[in-house]
């Protein structure tokens, strides 16, 4: 567990990105500074079996994410957008941004990680988003109307 | 990977994509806002970063 002191005393980084929303707009070259999602990884050492993640927001917003999108270079915990704290309505204090999937994924309000072994829907994802999210491969929504139903009655 | 500022400054691959549009979108110089609910009140002295891990 991390105190905001902790986290801010953290080794920061900045990333400039492109942000794509499944609502079908793109955003270009925006600059994010904050803790690199590696740095978290780093520090807790999960178990070597776990190959997803649950993202914990504040408000009660969750998000799943495959590690190997985690890790990536460009994946951060940002407290900065272009120079300036992130304003309430983009993620204050803490936005996970995950810029090579859709930003339904990029969630605000952070609080939390949870290492997980098998993959879970979270908030959108159990409404019928997509389980992943790569918007090169338009991955906006489950094909299998079937497989939500299913999921959402285990829950 | 460069410095900027001190600090290392990545450029995300969606910058240098071949494709930097990925089909369906659109440009747009606004950041939209989309919220599911009532925004969080952030407490600094009580906020945690929680890191756990799911074991079945």
């Amino acid at each position: 567990m991390l105190t905001w002191d902790d986290f801010m005393n953290l080794p920061r980084i900045e990333v400039v990105a492109d942000f794509h929303c499944v609502t079908r707009w793109s955003k270009q070259n925006m600059l994010w500074e904050g803790v690199r999602t590696k740095t978290i990884y780093d520090l807790v050492e999960p178990d070597s079996y776990a190959k997803y993640l649950m993202i914990h927001c504040m408000e009660g917003y969750t998000t799943n994410v495959p590690i190997e999108d985690f890790l990536k270079e460009d994946c951060l915990f940002a407290c900065n957008l272009n120079g300036k704290p992130l304003e309430p309505e983009h993620g204050f204090p803490l936005r996970h941004v995950i810029p090579q999937l859709y930003a339904w994924k990029s969630a605000k309000y952070v609080y939390g990680v949870e290492f997980m072994l098998e993959d879970e829907p979270g908030y959108w994802e159990l409404r019928g988003y997509h389980i992943h999210g790569d918007p090169w491969k338009e991955e906006r929504f489950w094909d299998d109307e079937m497989k939500v139903w299913e999921i959402r009655k285990k829950k | 990977m460069s410095q900027a500022n001190g600090k290392k400054q990545i450029v995300s691959p969606t910058v240098t994509h071949s494709r930097r549009i990925p089909p369906g979108q659109v440009t747009t110089q606004k950041f939209p806002v989309y919220d599911i609910g009532p925004r969080a009140i952030f407490n600094k002295g009580k906020w945690r970063f929680v890191i756990s891990e799911k074991v079945r």
